[in-house]
């Protein structure tokens, strides 16, 4: 069997379900029976019979809207609607609505309603789920809320997933808002999520649907006369290898013998070729299809992976300027050269980073004690000290085992950004530098188990947000201020700053 | 944070199961990983079929490769549950599912598996919630995370060919209890999360394996197959009892790779 012919099975199978789903619907008479026979233990047998079972059963569906769907800019409010439909005719239970944001937007807070009413605890939708109430048969619920659409390249994509227990769950194949002025995919019908690469695909304009992500086509040879096939010419420097017959391994035997169980590579029993087959004609070229084969992989978006290792001495000095009741700005610069990654997986930091830090470091000591003399710090990063960084884009294997370190998995876009906040500009270049040194701040941290893990990720993520949020508007107002004089930063990031190095020292020295 | 890739990975003797199909559709994807990406190789020599995906998860910067066999019925929740497995403990570098031989006979899973003598391997105890540490699970369900995968040099599938001289039978087997035994030389950890239940589909039979789950009191200490009549049992684990004498010979095999 041929790729081609893997591919349809799997698209048939879609169909097939699709086809059981419409079946299933109200008033479409009775639902198919089951193909195929299994023999698991009980735990997996229904209690009744699954045609007694359909009749009176709920059946739940949900479908995702958005608008607007397309030609979304950073900063654009963007509605979406989710709907849950019990199409049977039974109540359905208690159900969970899980939802992720995609990480280039936000979720506008406030706005979570089911049916109108405002929820409690909105972030449930995020987590653990949202509760849906029990749906009476043949009624429906809908969750509506606003996401804000952040800077960024990448399509919004949605898709919401419906937990029941017991009940079947239709899914939708969820929904992708374009940036730009590219239009949405469409969320119906429903196919398995493994597919969805082709909705995108489709979603694509011809042109960038076969550049960016489909593999080269080759096209297709003209079609021969059929009395004559011509085989394709394949370019070789060595005989072709002989073709085998497709012979069939016997099934094997369990496994016999007092001693440890034997290796399990059980073929797949076929029929045995017939004689005629032991002289195959030579294997014909698979068809091409102007689609995404399924043996083929689209390759995820590339990420530069950034490192920082911080000893028991980072530790210490972030502690001590942290420990003041009002760190001040020299703690925060401090912290942010501290968390910046750096280091490729292994070997000399090219790009000057390093050097960079630790000289930043030092620097702001020195400042520092000029500050607690009494004096004004004089220590400013000047566009002389950015231009000596290299922006080199350089991908590398992550190393495994992970040693227990910051990381920041970077993607080109954010990379050509920080690069932007690089170059010369009329923005005050201190601010400039703080702000990409945060962006190459580390967002999670490798080495460590998973609590520790995440303890550190929600640390980082509000350390980052919250100094963010002082520094941007300061830098947009430093433009052609060269004697700006930048404030002390409000007392919530000076707490998320005390968090973070508390999360820290456990994290790296326990 | 970012979210996570995950390769799907199916070495495919070329005629998907229908049952393997439709408990696919029904894979929960878990939060924070992004749609996932397959890569299907077709043959009859598995090590080269995985050899192919794996080759795939590395070049093109997967978190981890969930290799699934296209006879296995995965559980809604498998790919959730083996994920958070693995993101629990950086160390990991495989965790698999819990599913036995067509014949029910014995879950696939190994401890004490060493490839210089594959005789001295026990079957592990396990429990409906345990995610334990083990030497060896077959790839029928297996996560494996890239990182450590990319680690090695490749090939990163050896392979065993088991040749039964009596049976006049030899079978390829093993790659993945070798691949196993690769990572955990390079400080890397295998799992077991038998909270992840795989039927094992029998085409011949139109039968799923096993039978019956085993109750915890049945799997909850080392066991060892034995011969009995018509059949084989699993008993606890007797290290006194005789084993197969093995002969090793190793053999070259070339891959002959072409675009």
């Amino acid at each position: 069997m041929d790729q081609r012919s893997i591919e349809d099975l799997f698209e048939r199978n879609a169909d097939m379900r699709l086809l059981e789903f419409r079946n299933t619907e109200p008033g479409k008479g009775q639902p198919q029976q089951k193909r195929t026979t299994t023999s698991f233990g009980a735990e997996s047998i229904l209690a009744e019979p699954p045609d007694a079972a359909a009749e009176k059963a709920p059946s739940l569906r949900v479908a995702i809207a958005a608008a607007p769907q397309a030609g979304v800019i950073p900063g654009a409010v963007v509605g979406v609607a989710i709907d849950i439909f019990n199409d049977g005719n039974a109540p359905a239970p208690e159900a969970k609505l899980l939802l992720s944001v995609p990480p280039e937007a936000e979720f506008r807070s406030g706005t979570l309603r089911i049916d109108g009413r405002e929820v409690q605890a909105p972030e449930q939708l995020f987590i653990q789920g949202l509760p849906i109430a029990r749906l009476p048969g043949g009624t429906s619920s809908k969750v509506t809320f606003q996401l804000a659409v952040l800077p960024g390249v990448n399509t919004l994509y949605l898709q919401p997933r419906l937990q029941a227990n017991g009940v079947p769950v239709v899914g939708t194949a969820g929904i992708s808002i374009k940036r730009g002025t590219s239009t949405a995919a469409p969320a119906d019908p429903p196919k398995p999520f493994y597919e969805l690469e082709d909705d995108e695909i489709a979603a694509l304009p011809v042109s960038d649907a076969t550049e960016a992500i489909l593999p080269p086509v080759i096209p297709p040879p003209p079609p021969a006369p059929p009395e004559a096939p011509a085989p394709k010419p394949v370019a070789r420097t060595k005989p072709a290898p002989k073709p085998r017959p497709e012979r069939a391994p016997a099934a094997p035997e369990p496994v016999v013998s007092p001693s440890p169980p034997k290796p399990e590579r059980e073929p797949e029993p076929e029929p045995a070729p017939a004689a005629a087959v032991m002289a195959p004609p030579p294997p014909q070229p698979a068809p091409v299809v102007p689609k995404a084969p399924l043996g083929t992989v689209s390759a995820p978006e590339e990420r530069m992976i950034r490192y920082r290792t911080l000893g028991g001495s980072d530790i210490a000095l972030l502690e001590r300027l942290f420990a003041a009741p009002v760190p001040g700005i020299i703690a925060h610069y401090v912290m942010i050269s501290s968390i910046a990654c750096c280091e490729p997986v292994s070997g000399d930091d090219s790009g000057g980073y390093a050097d960079f830090l630790k000289r930043d470091i030092e620097l702001l000591g020195r400042a520092l004690v000029h500050a607690r003399m009494g004096k004004a710090p004089q220590y400013r990063i000047a566009q002389a000290d950015l231009d000596s960084l290299s922006m080199t884009w350089q991908v590398l294997p992550q190393a495994f085992p992970p040693p227990r370190r910051l990381r920041r998995d970077l993607r080109k876009a954010e990379w050509t950004a920080i690069g932007g906040l690089m170059q010369p500009s009329e923005r005050d270049a201190t601010l400039r530098a703080r702000i990409a040194l945060l962006a190459l701040a580390g967002a999670t941290i490798d080495g460590v188990e998973r609590r520790t893990t995440d303890e550190c990720l929600a640390a980082l993520a509000t350390y980052r947000s919250s100094v963010l949020a002082w520094l941007v508007p300061l830098c947009v107002a430093s433009a052609g201020n060269t004697e700006f004089v930048i404030p002390n930063p409000p007392a919530n990031v000076d707490d998320a700053g005390r968090r973070l190095v508390a999360v820290l020292r456990l994290a790296l020295t326990s | 944070m970012n979210e996570l890739r995950v390769l799907l990975g199916i070495a495919s003797g070329g005629k998907p199961a229908a049952p393997f199909l439709a408990a696919l559709a029904h894979l929960r994807l878990p939060r924070n990983v992004a749609p996932l990406r397959r890569s299907v190789a077709v043959g009859n020599f598995v090590p080269a079929q995985r050899e192919m995906i794996a080759g795939d998860a590395v070049s093109d910067g997967f978190d981890y490769l969930f290799f699934v066999d296209d006879d296995i019925v995965l559980p809604e929740d498998g790919l959730e549950r083996l994920l958070e497995t693995a993101e629990a403990d950086p160390r990991t570098a495989v965790v698999g599912g819990l599913y036995y031989s067509r014949d029910s006979a014995r879950p696939m899973a190994v401890a004490g598996w060493s490839s210089e003598d594959t005789s001295t391997a026990h079957i592990p105890a396990f429990s409906a919630s345990s995610t334990g540490i083990v030497d060896g699970i077959g790839f029928g369900c297996a996560l494996l995370r890239v990182s450590a995968l990319a680690a090695l040099t490749p090939p990163y599938f050896p392979a065993h060919i088991y040749i039964e001289r009596s049976a006049r039978r030899a079978r390829l087997c093993n790659e993945d209890y070798l691949y196993c035994e690769r990572v955990r030389m390079a400080g890397g950890l295998v799992r077991l999360d038998a909270r992840v239940r795989c039927g094992h589909y029998d085409r011949e039979s139109d039968s799923t394996a096993p039978q019956r789950w085993e109750s915890d009191a049945e799997t909850d200490g080392a066991r060892m197959i034995v011969a009995e009549l018509g059949g084989t049992r699993l008993v606890p684990l007797d290290e006194s009892a005789p084993r197969v004498t093995e002969r090793h010979v190793a053999a070259n095999v070339v891959y002959i790779s072409v675009d």
